[in-house]
Order: structure tokens, then C-alpha cells, then sequence
């Protein structure tokens, strides 16, 4: 009996020992600790970090049968800025990834971890001129080539047909202005005895388009002063934002999250699917979504003009390799596929926007799909492309600070405590001052 | 040291090594790391180069706007999310009063008074997301719970009501957020604590106070309060601690740190700017900072408060 408790601290001693000699092992072959490469022999992996859209798989299906199955392609479903930049921090280099807008094509480059594709487009044939020239903020820094986009859209007016119909209003046509939209949402909404809406015109317009066929720019030329106090942009403002303060056409987000269920492409997308709302402004990639919805019968419109400048919005997104990738042979290899024909016309069959080199963009194939024989509009998104742009950016601001900025003086905007030129004057106040910083301080910026 | 002693003291130092080893390559380190980098620049791709004090100057500091004509902070930002993580931690003393109501109501001797507390406690071991989401519908503008029920109140007495815009708007986000951090943290940790605190208070001294006809309210006052004093005060400081650390995640979940920036604490711009901008540097120097005001707050707590302590 005696002798028990003598024993009992060597055994708890060996126990915890063995505690720690087994987290510190599970520790260790954690999947974070463990190599991060397929290793699977006599094949070289192309880790491919995008967005989910099905198209991915049909793509990657594409790549297999041009070029066979010696490059194996791993999709990696998320693309977030926070995601790549971490994976590239932590040396875990993707061989692909994605970049969505120009302001984080410049932080990437700024932050000197994209690789130049100059001597590979050279030794493979593919020339910045067969591109879309509008596409040239999301694909160079300086005189380097940093991203390759293998679509892009621009913004036009989706439409719902039926509701249209039912509410005794004319589809849109070729140079409709923005004051017969309006009247066309006004007579889409519908509302109950209560005052609650049904059924919204018109979902969230994204600003610029409007702010710029105002002749408004977020910019100047050189980027060291924002321009949103100029009178064109608040009479723009005043415009934009009557959607949802006056006319109440379009829904605000508490009203987007009661009427459809979030989570896919959002609120706004998930609402014209829903047909809760009759007009959608976005991009050609919606037709993916859309067409998901056998009953949806929808047509697409140019966006209406101000008679002042015509202008939409163009939005892409680039493929990089990162400087540290240790294939990039086999990465250029994939991205060559998705500049290659068979990749641009599987962009166009499947409604994920347009073929970024031009001379798909403009083929049979894009303009018209016999499988979707309704989709016979697709012209416009063509004719579009001649006054689209891409999001302003300046060198001297944080995209995340001016869009913080920009975001909080709206809010209050549409909380009706401050006038949409008030909020104009204190963006452009809040940004300027930032800039002036900035300029003097080059180390806060990202 | 008998060899007993010995084999005990070896087994006590093998049982405490997981946790010091991590305390040590989890915490220490990286606390230190951080200490480090608050004097650099580092964005985590080009190698860090030693700034001094700029990225504090930058936080903290001022300079004279020669275009706007007046003194204006380096980063505006930065205060406003001070002012709204101290905003938000006016609750804190609500909160611990709840709690204390709710262990004084748990300590009653009531037939099936466990699965009242198992009711209570349940918000503490739900889902922190889940729950978050869920108040997010409850507060929606315009289907919401809670506006639903306001506006059928309306219709019920004749006069048509609309509740607040609760978490779009910026008089109602933050009180929204505290409200909702008061449901979840009543029944919590700090009302178990208060249970077996109030369950530690001698038996004697209610006997004292009831032979001496104190009256219930003079009795909590004189015996219960001074009795729990010492579990008050730790609350107080985990929950100031805790204040000055929280808000990722409703922020996260629930507003995105909106509307209009009201609801961004100190803890979501640091995450923000370390994790979204990847200025580790001057993250590294936020979270000292905040670290300092922790600790001299901390400080200043046990100072003043430590007097009011009854240690029974």
C-alpha cells in the first residue's frame, strides 16, 4: 500500500510526457506544417486560385483535352485578396491566382511579388494588341505586363421581359437616357396597401457610371487630387442617389436581405433571379446565374446616357503568377490555354462575360449561342465596350482607406443626415487630406 | 527534496510544459515579435526596414493641414474607432449588474432551478456566429422580429409605428450591438462566477444580519456585496480587458464595422490593417498602444477599485 503513491508521479510524469510528445507531433504534421505541393509523380501542379463559378470545371475539362493530362489543375475556390496575400507571405505560392479590380493588381505589383509576363507572352506568341485596349489598368504596372485577363464585362441593363409586359412598359431600346429608366423602374414598383415593397424598378446602380456620363471623375489625371467635390459630381450624387432616397426604386440592403436569400452573387443578383426586381446593371458573367432560372426570360440593354458623355463601367479580372512559383513554365502553360481560342470560346458559349482578345469577343460564337437562342442581344455588350472603364485608381491613396472613406459618408448619405453633395464635399475633403499624407509620407501606404 | 518530492515536482514541470511551450512559441514570441515590429515597416513581402517611432507618430501624432487651414490628426481613423470601442464598453457595468441579478435569481433553492441555469448559460455555449447571424434577422429593418412586433403594436392601439433602422443606422448600430451583448453575456461566465461567489458567502453573517433585522436590501448591502466584492472586481477588469479587445466579430458578421464606421473597434481596424493592408508595422504599433491603454486602465482599476475590495 505504501508504495502506490511512490509510483503514481513517474506514471503521471511518463503520461504527460507522452501529452506532449503527442501535440507537439500533431502539432507538427498539422496540415499547415506538412508540404504543400502535390507530389504526385511524373506531374507538375497548377494550382488555380479563382472565384467558384462553374464555368472553372468546364475550363479546366478544355485544358485536359487540348493539352492533355501532364499539368494537373487544382482549382482553388477562393481568390480573396486576404487569402492570396497570406498563401504568397506565408511562401505558399499558388501557381495562378486571380485579381479583380486595378487597385489590387497595383498593391500586388507595388508589394513586388508578381512576376513580368513580357518574355513569356514574347516566347509564346501572345501580343498586348490583341487585347481589348480598355483592359490595359488591370493588366500593366508601368511597362510591365503583370496579369492576363481571359474575359471581361462591361455594364449594360439587364431587363425582365415579363414584368416589363405586365406593367404595360416598353423594353428599353438603343438611346433611352436615364429619365426613362427612372419612369420605367417608377412604373416596375410595386408596392402593398402598407407601403412596402414588392417589387423594386431598379437594383443597386454602381455610381460611375452615372457620376461619369455627369462628366464627373473620382480622379485627376495624376492622381494627387480627388475630384468629387467638382458640381458635376454632386449633380450626379443628387441623381444617384434619388434611386433610393426619392423615387425609393431601388432597394436598400435591409430591404434586399428581407426580400430574396442572400449568400451566391448577392443581394441584387439573387433579386432579379427572384424577379423582385425588373432591372439589374451589371456584366455579361450574370448570364452564368441567370440562365439557371428556366423561367427568367430576360434581355439585355444598353445603359441609358446622359447626353453629356457616354460611359459604363468595365470590370475584369487578371491572372498573375507570383515571383516565387517554382512552375511557372507550367503556369504560363495554362494561362496560354486561357488565352488560346478554345478557352475564349468556351468564355463566350457559357455567358462568363467577353472573351478579353478582341477577335473572339467580335465572333460568331459570342454573338449568338443556338443553346440559348433567347440570348440574341449580345451586340450590346460589344457596342458598350467603346466608352467602358475601368475603376479609377490613384497611386496615392489605399483603395481600402478611400473606399472606407467613401462607404462611411455615403452611409450617412442615405440615412438622410447629410445631402449627396454634402457627402461628395467630404469625400473628396477626407480623401484630399489623405492624399496630401500620403504624398509626404510614401511609407503609410500599402 | 525527497525523491517523492522530486518525481512530483518533475511530474508537476511535465504536465505544465505543453502550455508554457505554447504560452511561450503561441504568445510570448509573437507578443514580442509584435513589440519588434511596431518599429518597422514591414508589409510581410519586402524585408522590414526599422522606421523608429514613425508608425506611432503616424497613429497618434498631428500636423498642421496647410490646405484645410487647421491641426488635423495623422490617422482620423484611429480615434473614431477609440471612441466607439470605449462607447461600446459603457455596457460593461450594465452587464455585470445583469449578471449579478441573474446569479442572485439562480441562487434561489426552486425545484428544477439547475435547468434554469442550463437555460441561461445556453447563449455561452452556442455558436458566437451562429447567434450573431440570428440577431441580424432580428434586427432587420424591415422583417425583423422585432420591428414586426413594433409594427403590429402599432396597428394594435391605431397608430402606425415604425421601429428604428437598427443596424443601419448610426444613433442605433452601437446601442443595437450592446443590447445584443448584453442578452448573450447575462447568463454567462460572469453570472457562474457570481454564483459561486455568492454561494461562498458565510452562512454566519446572513444569520448575523437577519438576528440583527436587517431588512433583504440592507442584508445584500452590508453582507452580500462587500462578500462578493472580490468577484466583482475581477469581472470588472476581464471585462474592461475584454472591452478594449472585442468587436471583430460583430463587426465581422453583422455591420462590416458600418454604418458609416460606427461600429469598427479598435480590434477590427487593427485586423483590418494588418490583415487587409498588410502594413504589419503599424498594426503591430495599434496593438501596443492599445496594449498600454490596457494596462494603464488595468492599472488604475486596481489602484481605485482594489480599496472597495472585501477580502472575507
Amino acid at each position: 500500500m505504501s508504495r502506490t503513491p511512490d509510483r503514481r508521479p513517474p506514471l503521471a510524469a511518463a503520461g504527460a510526457i507522452l501529452t506532449s510528445v503527442l501535440l507537439g507531433a500533431a502539432l507538427l504534421t498539422a496540415p499547415g506544417c506538412a508540404p504543400g505541393r502535390s507530389a504526385r509523380e511524373g506531374k507538375v501542379t497548377v494550382r488555380w486560385v479563382v472565384d467558384p463559378n462553374p464555368v472553372r470545371q468546364d475550363q479546366i475539362a478544355g485544358f485536359y483535352r487540348t493539352h492533355g493530362r501532364d499539368i494537373e489543375i487544382i482549382l482553388d475556390p477562393d481568390a480573396g485578396r486576404q487569402k492570396v496575400l497570406t498563401q504568397l507571405a506565408g511562401g505558399i505560392y499558388p501557381e495562378l491566382f486571380a485579381i479583380y479590380d486595378p487597385a489590387t493588381v497595383q498593391v500586388f505589383a507595388r508589394k513586388g511579388v508578381l512576376t513580368d509576363l513580357r518574355p513569356m507572352m514574347k516566347r509564346h506568341g501572345i501580343r498586348l494588341e490583341d487585347f481589348w485596349p480598355q483592359l490595359a489598368p488591370y493588366m500593366l504596372y508601368g511597362d510591365q505586363v503583370v496579369g492576363l485577363p481571359d474575359n471581361c464585362g462591361t455594364y449594360v441593363v439587364f431587363y425582365n421581359k415579363r414584368l416589363f409586359r405586365e406593367a404595360g412598359v416598353p423594353y428599353p431600346r438603343e438611346g433611352w437616357n436615364w429619365n426613362d429608366l427612372l419612369a420605367a423602374a417608377r412604373k416596375l414598383t410595386r408596392r402593398d396597401e402598407r407601403g412596402r415593397t414588392l417589387q423594386f424598378g431598379i437594383g443597386y446602380i454602381e455610381p460611375w457610371i452615372i457620376f461619369w456620363q455627369y462628366g464627373a471623375r473620382m480622379y485627376s489625371d495624376d492622381g494627387k487630387r480627388c475630384l468629387l467635390d467638382s458640381p458635376e459630381a454632386k449633380k450626379a450624387a443628387e441623381f444617384w442617389a434619388s434611386f433610393r432616397l426619392t423615387e425609393r426604386v431601388t432597394p436598400t440592403p435591409s430591404e434586399e436581405q428581407g426580400l430574396a436569400a442572400m449568400g451566391g452573387w448577392g443581394g441584387t443578383a439573387n433579386l432579379f433571379k427572384a424577379e423582385k426586381i425588373a432591372m439589374h446593371i451589371v456584366g455579361r458573367w450574370m448570364s452564368v446565374e441567370y440562365r439557371k432560372n428556366k423561367e427568367l426570360e430576360w434581355d439585355v440593354a444598353p445603359v441609358p446616357q446622359t447626353g453629356k458623355v457616354r460611359a459604363t463601367l468595365l470590370a475584369s479580372k487578371v491572372y498573375a503568377i507570383p515571383k516565387g512559383n517554382k512552375n511557372k513554365e507550367a503556369a504560363f502553360t495554362f494561362l496560354k490555354y486561357l488565352m488560346s481560342k478554345e478557352n475564349q470560346l468556351i468564355v463566350a458559349a457559357t455567358g462568363d462575360g467577353i472573351p478579353s482578345i478582341r477577335a473572339y469577343g467580335q465572333s460568331r460564337e459570342f454573338l449568338y449561342n443556338p443553346d440559348y437562342p433567347n440570348e440574341r442581344n449580345n451586340q450590346v455588350f460589344l457596342d458598350e465596350m467603346r466608352w467602358a472603364r475601368p475603376p479609377e485608381v490613384s497611386p496615392y491613396i489605399s483603395e481600402l482607406d478611400a473606399t472606407a472613406i467613401f462607404n462611411e459618408e455615403m452611409d450617412l448619405m442615405w440615412q438622410r443626415k447629410q445631402s449627396p453633395s454634402q457627402a461628395c464635399e467630404r469625400i473628396a475633403r477626407r480623401i484630399n487630406a489623405i492624399i496630401r499624407r500620403n504624398i509626404a509620407n510614401p511609407n503609410l501606404l500599402d | 527534496m525527497t525523491r517523492r518530492q522530486k518525481a512530483e515536482s518533475l511530474a508537476a514541470l511535465a504536465f505544465l510544459a505543453p502550455n508554457v511551450a505554447g504560452f511561450l512559441v503561441f504568445t510570448l514570441l509573437p507578443v514580442l515579435g509584435a513589440f519588434l515590429l511596431a518599429f518597422t515597416n514591414w508589409d510581410l513581402f519586402r524585408p522590414p526596414r526599422w522606421v523608429g517611432l514613425f508608425n506611432f507618430v503616424s497613429l497618434l501624432g498631428w500636423h498642421y493641414d496647410e490646405y484645410a487651414g487647421r491641426t488635423v490628426m495623422n490617422d482620423p481613423f484611429f480615434w473614431k474607432y477609440v471612441y466607439n470601442t470605449v462607447f461600446l464598453m459603457t455596457a460593461i457595468p450594465v452587464g455585470i449588474a445583469g449578471s449579478l441579478i441573474c446569479a442572485l435569481l439562480m441562487n434561489q433553492k426552486l425545484r428544477g432551478i439547475t435547468v434554469f441555469r442550463t437555460i441561461y448559460f445556453l447563449p455561452t455555449v452556442c455558436s458566437g456566429v451562429a447567434i450573431l447571424i440570428l440577431w441580424k434577422w432580428l434586427y432587420n429593418n424591415d422583417i425583423g422580429l422585432f420591428n414586426t412586433l413594433i409594427r403590429q403594436f402599432g396597428d394594435w392601439i391605431g397608430v402606425p409605428l415604425q421601429g428604428p433602422n437598427w443596424l443601419g443606422s448610426t444613433e442605433w448600430a452601437k446601442p443595437s450591438l450592446m443590447l445584443m451583448g448584453l442578452w448573450t453575456g447575462l447568463g454567462g461566465f460572469n453570472m457562474i462566477l457570481y454564483l459561486a461567489a455568492l454561494q461562498g458567502v458565510p452562512r454566519e453573517q446572513y444569520e448575523a444580519a437577519a438576528m440583527d433585522g436587517a431588512s433583504a436590501w440592507q442584508t445584500f448591502w452590508a453582507v452580500t456585496w462587500p462578500g462578493i466584492s472580490p468577484t466583482t472586481f475581477f469581472i470588472l477588469i476581464m471585462s474592461v480587458i475584454g472591452g478594449f479587445q472585442g468587436g471583430f466579430m460583430t463587426a465581422n458578421v453583422m455591420t462590416e464595422g458600418g454604418p458609416a464606421g460606427s461600429t469598427t473597434t479598435i480590434e477590427y481596424y487593427i485586423y483590418n490593417v494588418a490583415f487587409t493592408r498588410f502594413l504589419m508595422g503599424y498594426a503591430s504599433a495599434i496593438a501596443w498602444v492599445l496594449f498600454l491603454v490596457i494596462l494603464a486602465i488595468t492599472l488604475l482599476t486596481w489602484r481605485f477599485g482594489g480599496r472597495k475590495v472585501t477580502y472575507v
